[in-house]
């Protein structure tokens, strides 16, 4: 294979994969972009609701939410925010909690069939 | 992921010590291989999940596509490796190696894939000798999942790799083929006690794998290596939220240490390798990744090399056609 051979597979495939990596993608396994509240927040009170926006369409049938407490009971629970034209968040309404360690976890499935989950915790600590 | 043989320096230059040896034993070695591919089956089957996670998942742990140690997982995917590395000849000069590797892998089942890889190198000798190109020879592997444990995010897998001796260009192959039996791990350490949770983003993956070849007078080896990753979105997103924004949220700092070991001949418990730190970069088509190839010893070299890496899931790319296993 000639050099300007190898140039040009070389320049080619870079292109292609600058161009796939710019481009607004609607397929593949859903990440989570940004979280409301944080993995590991420390806060001083109750949110009101937690919020996951992910890299992706989520179908909405598949895609859950659940907060629990430190003993594993479910507290909460949510699914895909309703009346979205674009689906990529996980939402569920909390009540007042009280301090304590608080588990999140979501499973989604995305628009391409293919599902991820995971899991974090937030803390409220106890009024000073 | 490619053989690590044909990513190191170290494979390299083993399989130019092969080069120059004779013919032998194929059979009995052929045996010995399957026989330690199934033992190796036998013992680590039995809890792969019907799950399918594709590529690289236990759990909520994911698991790039590595570049030089093969992967604990099977995906349907498609890998472009550039390297570039500056060796000994043993005669006091430099060869220098740009090589770019090709490869392919298919699913067949969610748990069970094929793939087929070469390499095409280009060698240029420091001494004046006329430079040397073409491709390697054709490697044929298949790789069996044996378990997936999400919860500790564990991944073992199992494989079966055969390089096609005299298929590649006579000037940079060998004439002889050799099997390589293999075994793959993958643990995330997302399972540590909350005390420890800045090491919970750690994951380790490896793989051990002897080479038989099939010409008596030439070595067999052993292929060996590890992979120590942090993974920023593990951070960001399951432990602790540090404000990492775009597009360092999708990187995963590695390093990789291909190793071989000559088990006889003349090269007997000779080892070679790089130290590779670098990092990896994903996104929802696939993955770049840059990494430095540092020589473990002076018989690997005393010159930095480089890989770069492009990586395609087909899986998520074709995810109703070319990315889905032929049998569901």
């Amino acid at each position: 294979m000639s050099r300007p051979t190898l140039f040009r597979i070389y320049g080619g495939t870079f292109i292609v994969g600058l161009w796939l990596s710019f481009v607004g993608l609607a397929w593949g396994h859903a990440f989570p972009d940004h979280q409301s509240p944080g993995a590991g927040s420390v806060l001083s009170t109750s949110p009101r609701i937690v919020q996951i926006w992910f890299d992706g369409e989520l179908e909405p049938i598949f895609s859950t939410i659940k907060v629990e407490d430190a003993e594993g009971h479910e507290i909460a629970k949510g699914a895909v925010a309703p009346g979205q034209s674009d689906p990529t968040q996980l939402q569920a309404p909390l009540p007042t909690l009280g301090p304590g360690i608080y588990q999140v976890k979501w499973s989604v499935v995305a628009r391409d069939g293919h599902r991820t989950e995971g899991q974090y915790m937030f803390i409220i600590k106890s009024s000073p | 992921m490619l053989n690590q043989t044909n990513a190191n320096q170290g494979g390299a230059s083993m399989q130019h010590t092969r080069t120059n040896h004779n013919t032998g034993r194929f059979q009995p070695r052929l045996r010995t291989a399957l026989s330690l591919t199934l033992a190796l089956a036998t013992l680590t089957s039995g809890n792969a999940s019907t799950t399918c996670w594709a590529h690289g998942f236990a759990g909520q742990r994911f698991f790039p596509a590595t570049l030089t140690i093969d992967d604990p997982f099977v995906a349907d995917e498609g890998d472009i490796l550039f390297g570039h590395s500056r060796t000994s000849n043993g005669n006091g000069g430099d060869v220098t190696t740009n090589s770019t590797s090709l490869e392919f892998a298919k699913r067949i089942t969610s748990d069970f894939g094929l793939s087929l890889a070469t390499e095409y190198d280009n060698l240029q000798f420091s001494n004046g000798d006329p430079s040397q190109r073409g491709y390697n020879n054709l490697i044929i592997g298949a790789k069996y999942l044996t378990l997936v444990d999400a919860p500790h995010e564990t991944l073992m897998s199992v494989g079966l790799n055969a390089s096609m001796g005299g298929t590649g260009n006579i000037a940079i192959s060998d004439s002889f083929s050799t099997i390589s039996p293999a075994v793959f791990f993958g643990k995330g350490f997302g399972d540590l006690p909350s005390t420890l949770e800045f090491l919970r983003p750690i994951a380790i993956t490896g793989a051990l794998s002897p080479n038989f070849t099939t010409k008596h007078s030439a070595p067999d080896s052993l292929d060996w290596g590890f992979t120590f990753q942090y993974s920023l979105p593990y951070l960001q997103s399951f432990v602790k939220d540090v404000g990492i924004g775009h597009p360092f949220d999708h990187m995963i700092p590695v390093v990789e240490t291909p190793m071989n070991t000559c088990l006889n001949q003349g090269c007997a418990n000779q080892t070679t390798g790089s130290i590779n730190p670098g990092v990896i970069w994903f996104s929802r088509w696939g993955q770049l990744a840059l990494e430095g190839t540092i020589p473990v010893n002076k018989l690997t070299g005393s010159h930095v090399g480089l890989l770069f890496q492009m990586h395609f899931y087909f899986d998520d790319i074709f995810s109703n056609t070319l990315g889905k296993p032929l049998i569901n």
